[in-house]
């Protein structure tokens, strides 16, 4: 594997087209715990996370051809699989009687764990601090349907519901904060570069 | 929503933020999906809109998976032993389904592009089915309305035929009917064929009824009263009404007009116009 350490991800994925199975190797050692983490949070279930992150690797490995690379950087489109996938397993959950009252997530949760070692844990925790900053930057109305969207599975219809709004209300929330997130996240991006 | 340059649906830009969340139901991203297909500009700012919702992914305190899920999911690989094997005979017959892959993997590609496509027509089939639809509500509802100005327009010829054929007849009597002080502006006449049998009443400067209002006519036989019709008058107090009488109209004492309540109820009994069938010349 160690052949493919310094490959970009757009041509590890090119290299899956080929079945080259070293290249998913690398991408699962590079994204498995941003998939992973992401599952665990929303699942709270040891054994489904898995179950997601499999599946999420095994869904590159057949569809890394649909890849394209105007979409932008492979680790979104990773994540992007990851996150539909994870959400179709909360909502055929919540289609069942639940066993227990959801809990409510916060934004205290995602706070960023202290004793980082390596750089790239150090470089991760910065990233995760600009995105939390970026969250708490939003007006609380939006923030609240980014979390219940994104991190807990809810449909804008359902927000709608919980939240006792009009469903035009809850999308033009989603659509102000998606704005002014990509706003924030972009101009980090481009001070960083 | 703003206009689509290249296609012929509107942008939905109120739904692109939900669809990069995950957070549409299955119809709004089945649509959204339909118009990304045609659609360049939406198709780069889902992609956009996806790199945040990436990066939110990224947010949560990391765990790390343990290390079972990576052989799990390396074991689990579609035609994993085939290609770890390739190169060895003994996986001939796999080499087999790897060829026939080759050849099915374009097939497939080709019937997703086509089951896209047929989604896409089948959109705009349904939208155009149901334009279609609301034009022909629109158009039977414009029929109806021809079909029912047509009745009252052959309704109004057959009342002029009569009206024409007693005024031409020289053994139409007439009768004038007018209101009991005279101090009304109100007046009628009272045109009857000679078998008195057939008549038409035609009123003018009648007050106004209410909406749904008429005039009844009524004949009157000592002191009995046999409600014959009723007359509709114009916003000009013009009204007209043909009369096939059961026995002869000489056979009765007055003729009178009464206005009805709306919905046809009893009349007030104030009678508006009234004439003496003794004043024509056959009862003489």
């Amino acid at each position: 594997m160690a052949e493919y350490q310094e490959v970009p991800d757009h041509t590890l994925l090119h290299q899956i087209t080929r079945e080259e199975e070293g290249a998913l190797e690398t991408l699962y050692a590079r994204y498995s715990t941003s998939v992973f983490s992401l599952a665990m949070f929303m699942l709270r279930q040891q054994p489904l996370a898995e179950e997601v992150t499999q599946d999420v690797f095994l869904n590159i490995w057949l569809k890394a051809a649909t890849y394209k690379a105007d979409r932008g950087e492979p680790k979104a489109w990773i994540m992007s699989i990851a996150h539909h996938r994870i959400v179709d397993v909360i909502r055929s959950r919540r289609r069942t009687p639940p066993v227990s009252e959801p809990r409510e997530f916060d934004l205290l949760e995602l706070l960023p764990s202290a004793g980082a070692s390596t750089e790239e844990e150090v470089e991760r925790n910065l990233d995760r601090d600009r995105i939390i900053k970026a969250l708490g930057n939003l007006p609380e109305a939006q923030q609240q349907v980014i979390i219940l969207a994104y991190f807990e599975g809810y449909s804008q219809s359902e927000m709608a519901e919980k939240l006792g709004q009009p469903l035009g209300t809850v999308k033009t929330r989603v659509r102000l904060a998606m704005q002014k997130l990509r706003t924030t996240l972009e101009d980090y991006g481009s001070e960083q570069t | 929503m703003a206009a689509n340059k290249l296609s012929n649906g509107p942008h939905p830009d109120d739904l692109l933020g939900g669809y990069a969340l995950h957070a549409l139901d299955h119809v709004e991203e089945v649509q959204v999906e339909a118009h990304l297909v045609e659609c360049l500009d939406c198709r780069r700012e889902v992609y956009r809109l996806e790199q945040v919702a990436g990066q939110l992914g990224q947010s949560v305190a990391p765990t790390t998976p343990a290390a079972y899920v990576l052989s799990r999911t390396m074991q689990a690989l579609p035609r994993t032993t085939s290609r770890a094997r390739s190169t060895s005979p003994a996986t001939s017959a796999f080499g087999f389904g790897r060829r026939l892959s080759r050849i099915l993997m374009p097939m497939a590609a080709v019937l997703v592009l086509f089951l896209i496509l047929s989604l896409v027509y089948n959109i705009r089939l349904s939208r155009r089915v149901d334009q279609l639809e609301m034009e022909s509500v629109s158009v039977s509802a414009r029929l109806f309305n021809f079909s029912t100005e047509n009745d009252q327009l052959l309704e109004s010829l057959r009342h002029q035929k009569v009206s024409s054929y007693l005024l031409a007849n020289p053994a139409t009597q007439p009768m004038l009917l007018e209101p009991p002080q005279g101090t009304s502006k109100s007046q009628g006449v009272l045109l009857v064929a000679g078998d008195g049998r057939q008549a038409i009443v035609m009123v003018a400067g009648m007050p106004e009824t209410a909406p749904g209002g008429a005039y009844q006519v009524w004949l009157l036989r000592r002191g009995e009263g046999y409600r014959m019709g009723q007359v509709e008058v114009d916003s000009n107090g013009w009204g007209t009404i043909n009369l096939y009488l059961p026995e002869p109209l000489f056979r009765f004492d007055r003729v009178e007009l009464r206005p009805m309540a709306p919905g046809g109820g009893p009349e007030s009994g104030t009678k508006v116009l009234e004439g003496k069938v003794a004043s024509m010349q056959s009862a003489k």
